[in-house]
């Protein structure tokens, strides 16, 4: 399991960074050619929108993984413990219910996708929507195997919630 | 009406469902059972939402704020903000308002501003004899000027979902924030003379020492004026100000010899998990706006608090008090992604200019941040300095009436904040 996960945690990072990297070098690509150059490029706008979906869908799994999205315990932690239980259960199902079926839907997606081409740079949507897919099918293995024992993908924590 | 998704929404984020999640699974529910579309739209509006060029700016202004950090540009801003402050009583108090409203100009989230000060400043004013707790108070609160100074998240994010101007935004929150900035100052002025703090410098400085401390920090300061100027005269939109702002943080650090090519990774690592947290909840959010439109809240919304009240100053008054109940339950930013479509078409009804209240609305909800029950600035500033949340609230409570009196000030003084947009725009 340690395995596993030390491998998300470089795979998803590899894919995150990257693609953010790319994606600050086409911005900035988009305001060289339209000042230097007489032909301004088009394809950049369309590279840095198809790399921020990848970066917010991986990174939003590492997010996931790492239990670092923004939740409201407040409530939940002033019930009794027996409550505090059902709460978390509960929880876990809805998360484990949404995640699942927005893997599926992002199946579907991807399946209408192949036909339907990003209109500069000929793209399939397919590699859109696989970044959804990608990190909504991990989610669910995550909230799955978290019913058996949490924590199991969850990996190291890092200090990233600090820099928002 | 169908108000299942509504019940879903606040069930689910009473039961600890991170709040991207919840307001998904709300959406999603709204498409599933209402049966008029495909649910995979709701993956097709999630999706959408990363396709927006003007957000692109969350992710690279974050960034260069991170880049500034390794960049040796933090230390030199706050070595400026010494010179020209230090001698004073309470001087280091002095320099951590006014280094939050210099870094602001760069970068613009008040969590990484003030986790950077508790970890850099606060343990120097405690040196010198300050109190921990009205350290971290003032770290806590002057973190909040870096979000009004553009650039900032909070507006980028407003401008986004309440189609409003973002480059409007960020000349809107020049003026309203050097006026936070003052009024800081001016209180912890008078604060340190009450505690009678040390200055953290023995004389004044002179002004070739300021002169030098300016050429170190010059470079830095520039980053601020080129984005003002640049989107001002439309050089450039905020986004591609955020990238250029990114490249320039970076050169000024290889130039200064501090930023290396190891720390790349982990800038982009801290950029990526930071941006992808914030923008889950906007494409939650654009799912769920599927339903909200549908259905016409934000117009039922209008109507039935127009019915309320048709007076301007009356609404904006009813609408702050809401947004700081609001602001007690759920996060500043996911509280301002879910409440402005809504509010921005009551306020345009009665004839509040939307980027006058994107600034109202920005600092409330980071208010927030400082006061209980939820306040993330306050956990963060807490956590790293080691003081209890009770000492906190006790130190802060002159804080808190500051910040209330620039928020009415602000809220009933539109001309602080549409003074210079509409000075350039038009």
């Amino acid at each position: 399991m340690k395995q596993i996960r030390n491998f998300l945690d470089s795979a998803e990072g590899i894919v995150t960074n990257i693609a953010m990297a790319v994606l600050l070098g086409s911005v900035l690509w988009g305001v060289l050619t339209r000042y230097v150059t007489a032909k301004p490029a088009v394809w950049t706008t369309e590279l840095s929108g198809i790399l921020f979906t990848w970066v917010v869908f991986i990174g939003a799994l590492t997010a996931f993984r790492k239990n670092q999205h923004i939740r409201v315990s407040l409530l939940v932690d002033s019930l009794p413990l027996p409550a505090q239980r059902i709460a978390r259960i509960l929880s876990d199902l809805v998360v484990l219910s949404f995640v699942g079926y927005s893997a599926w839907l992002s199946f579907i997606m991807m399946g209408k996708g192949a036909t339907r081409m990003s209109p500069v740079m000929d793209i399939p949507f397919s590699y859109v929507y696989l970044a959804p897919f990608i990190a909504f099918s991990i989610m669910t293995l995550g909230a799955l195997l978290d019913i058996f024992s949490p924590g199991l993908l969850a990996g190291k924590d890092e200090d990233a919630a600090e820099v928002l | 009406m169908d108000f299942l998704p509504i019940v879903i929404l606040l069930v689910t984020i009473a039961l600890g469902v991170p709040v991207a999640l919840a307001i998904g699974a709300a959406g999603l529910s709204f498409f599933v059972f209402s049966g008029s579309m495909p649910p995979e739209l709701f993956i097709q509006r999630m999706v959408s939402v990363t396709h927006s060029f003007p957000l692109l700016a969350v992710p690279l202004f974050v960034m260069t704020g991170v880049v500034m950090n390794y960049a040796g540009i933090t230390r030199r801003m706050m070595g400026f903000a010494e010179a020209m402050t230090g001698h004073w009583v309470g001087g280091l108090a002095q320099v951590n308002v006014l280094l939050s409203t210099l870094l602001g100009g760069v970068a613009g989230s008040a969590n990484a501003d003030a986790a950077m000060q508790a970890k850099v400043l606060v343990p120097e004013m405690s040196r010198r004899g300050y109190d921990r707790a009205f350290s971290s108070v003032v770290t806590a609160s002057s973190s909040i000027i870096s979000v009004i100074i553009p650039p900032g998240i909070g507006l980028i994010l407003y401008g986004f979902m309440g189609d409003v101007s973002i480059g409007k935004l960020f000349l809107a929150g020049i003026v309203p924030g050097i006026l936070l900035c003052a009024a800081m100052m001016g209180l912890v002025a008078f604060m340190a003379h009450r505690l009678k703090l040390k200055p953290a410098l023995a004389r004044r400085t002179t002004w070739e020492e300021r002169a030098t401390a300016l050429r170190g920090a010059s470079l830095a300061l520039m980053v601020p004026v080129g984005i003002v100027v640049g989107i001002r005269f439309g050089f450039f939109t905020p986004t591609e100000a955020g990238a250029m702002a990114a490249l320039f943080a970076a050169i000024v650090g290889v130039l200064y010899r501090e930023l290396k090519v190891r720390h790349a990774w982990t800038i982009l690592q801290q950029t990526t998990q930071a941006t992808a947290i914030v923008l889950l909840v906007i494409c939650a959010a654009n799912g769920f706006g599927y339903y909200m439109t549908w259905e016409q809240i934000p117009s039922a919304v209008a109507a039935a608090m127009l019915a309320l009240t048709e007076n301007p100053y009356l609404l904006l008054l009813i609408i702050n008090l809401l947004l700081i109940l609001a602001g007690m339950f759920i996060e500043g930013s996911a509280a301002l992604i879910l409440l402005t479509p809504i509010l921005v078409p009551v306020i345009s009804k009665v004839g509040v200019d939307p980027v006058h209240f994107g600034i109202v609305m920005v600092l409330n909800l980071t208010i927030a941040g400082v006061t209980p029950p939820l306040g993330t600035l306050m956990f963060t500033t807490c956590a790293i300095t080691g003081v209890s949340i009770a000492d906190f609230i006790k130190a802060a409570l002159p804080f808190y009436a500051l910040l209330f009196a620039m928020l009415l000030v602000l809220t009933f003084v539109p001309a602080l904040s549409l003074w210079l947009p509409n000075l350039s725009f038009n």
